[in-house]
Parts: structure tokens; sequence; C-alpha cells
């Protein structure tokens, strides 16, 4: 591959992946129910679809907007360390609740692969998928599953998260704004945590400190377990 | 610019713990960690970051987008265990948001009793 059609690949992959992102959220505007992120990577493979382009001509790119998860994730702090004041008195709860959650995760999700006869890969892939996307994907290696299975899996569990979030919780009696922005953090990393900064950084806040803090306590709740194993 | 380039700092620090250090947390979990200690330390100023971090965080689901792709192109991976994934996904995904919901709010409402302030709500 020489530098030139490297140079088409990413910009090619960057300006589809932006504009099926705006198309995304301009259609969400008239459709409030259709959430960008089941539109955009429609419209994206549609696309690749119908114009018989390679997935492979798409990765590049899409890989270089992907590099931009890690310093967005760093960026979180920032609404984090904003709202401290405001958590600094829940913060043994939001700690307690953050632990609860994660364990929470890897017994529910090892149960529901367990219960319906999933293969050992489907177990291993399947574990972590409640945690964010970079951690789950390190964890799976880390205990043997197959690190695309796990992105999948991570990224449908959040997307579901995020759609079913809000309503569930509200149906459940869950009416503490806190709680909730807690529990869709613990059950659907950032993409339920992206959901709800669009609408308020206060509560995208809480979300992001609950995935971030289950992204440090799941790592260590399956140290055990992977002892286990080895 | 100056914001994006301290946030791709602590990334790149996380990543340096994570690989060289060898500590046993992912790279940008660990970059995010070492940020809010430096902003809570006052190392960091909030105003040289808060612009970046307003655009990144405020966009985060279009970084998500070509993931998303790649998942529908992984699908068939899933193979045999599709009926177990699927539970694991919608029903393993509703009873986790549950139980962390109901057990948040119970601790909450526990310190609430202790004077704390009244929560709002959100929906």
């Amino acid at each position: 591959m020489n530098s030139s059609g490297l140079y088409s690949e990413l910009l090619f992959g960057v300006s589809v992946t932006i504009i099926a992102y705006i198309c995304a959220l301009l259609i969400r505007r008239k459709f409030r129910w259709l959430h960008p992120l089941v539109t955009a990577p429609i419209l994206i493979y549609t696309l690749l679809l119908t114009g018989e382009i390679d997935y492979s001509y798409y990765e590049a790119g899409g890989e270089l907007v992907t590099f931009f998860l890690g310093p967005a994730t760093v960026a979180l702090a920032v609404p984090l360390y904003k709202h401290a004041i405001r958590l600094k008195d829940h913060l043994p709860h939001l700690i307690a609740g953050a632990l609860v959650g994660s364990a929470a995760g890897l017994v529910l999700n090892a149960l529901s692969i367990l219960l319906l006869n999933g293969s050992k890969e489907m177990l291993l892939s399947a574990l972590p998928k409640s945690v964010t996307t970079a951690v789950a994907v390190d964890l799976t290696r880390w205990l043997g599953g197959t690190p695309e299975l796990t992105a999948a899996l991570t990224a449908l569990t959040g997307l579901f998260g995020s759609l079913i979030g809000p309503p569930l919780l509200r149906l459940a009696g869950v009416r503490g704004a806190i709680a909730a922005a807690l529990a869709i953090g613990a059950a659907s990393h950032g993409i339920g945590s992206a959901r709800l900064l669009a609408d308020s950084e206060e509560m995208g806040g809480v979300s992001s400190f609950s995935m971030a803090a289950c992204a440090v306590f799941t790592p260590l709740l399956l140290l055990p377990l992977h002892l286990l194993i080895l | 610019m100056r914001g994006f380039a301290i946030i791709i700092g602590f990334d790149g620090l996380g990543w340096l713990l994570h690989t060289l250090a060898g500590v046993p947390l992912p790279s940008h979990v660990l970059g995010l960690l070492l940020l809010a200690a430096a902003l809570f330390l006052n190392i960091v100023r909030v105003e040289w970051v808060e612009g970046c971090a307003a655009l990144l965080t405020g966009h985060f689901m279009l970084f998500f987008v070509p993931l998303l792709v790649g998942a529908i192109a992984f699908l068939p991976l899933i193979g045999d265990s599709w009926l177990a994934a699927a539970v694991s996904v919608t029903a393993g995904t509703a009873a986790i948001m549950l139980a962390t919901g109901f057990a948040a709010e119970r601790l909450m409402s526990r310190g609430r009793e202790k004077g704390h302030e009244q929560q709002r709500s959100l929906f």
C-alpha cells in the first residue's frame, strides 16, 4: 500500500464517519426515538454494501476516529472534577454503588451465558462487556476471549442500555437522578454516559464517574478469577 | 490547543504507566485518574482544559461510530451462541442496571436521612 492510498483511505473513513454522524444527529431532530448510534453505523454499513466497498477500506479512517475515544475518556476527568463539590456528600455511596454495579455486571453476564449454554469463548468474551470498550477488550485479551467479539458485544450492550436505560429505571421506580445515572454508567458504560452527556453535563458526569469506577473495580474483581483460570 | 496537548499528554502518561510500569489498569482509565488527581491537586487548572474537554465529551458518540460499524461486520462470529449473546445483551444489561439502580437508590436514601441535600429528579 503506497502512502497516497493510505491517505485516501483515511480521508474516506474519517469523512464518511463524520458525515454519517451529522446526518444521524439531524435525523434525531425529526425522530427523537432514533438513537444516532443506531442510525450512523447503519448509514455507513449501507453505503459500504451498496457501493461494494470492502470493510477494510473503511477501517483505517475508522480507527483514526476511534483513536479519539482515548483522549475523550481522559477528558471525562473534567466533568468529574467540576461536579466534585456536588458529588462530595455522595462519594462513599457512589463508590459503593459502582462496586455493586461491577459485581452485578460480572455475575449476571456470566449467568446469562451459562444458563443458555453459550460456548466458553462466548463466556470469556461476554464477561467484561458492561465496562467501557477499551477496558473490556483489554480484559478479554487477558482472560483468553476474542477481542472483536467483545467489542461487538460491548457496543451492543452500551447501545441497548442507553436506549432502554432512562425509561426502564423510571418504570422500575428509581426516581433519584444520581442513582439512575450511576446505574446507566455501570450497565452501559460510555455509550450510556454519552447519551446522558448530550442532555445534561451533570448527569453525564455522574454516569462517567460510575463508568470509570467500574473500569477500575471490574479488573480488580476479575483478578481472583484470572488466577483460577491460569 | 493547550487543553488538547494536556489531555493527550495525560493519555500518554496513562499508556506509559500501563505498558512500561505494568499497572494492571487500562491505559485511558489511568489517564483519566491522573488528570482528575492533577485537577484536584491544582497542578492543572480547570480553565486550561475545560474547553477542549467539553468538545471531546460532547461528541463522545461520534468516536463510537466506527466500532459499531465493526460490530455489524463481526456479528457472524457470534455463531451458535447467538441466543445466549442476545439474552445477555438485553435481559442481562437490564438486570445489571436495575440491580445497580436499586442499590444506589438505597444507599442515597440512607445518606439523605443523615441530612444530605435532596436529590432532584432527572427524568
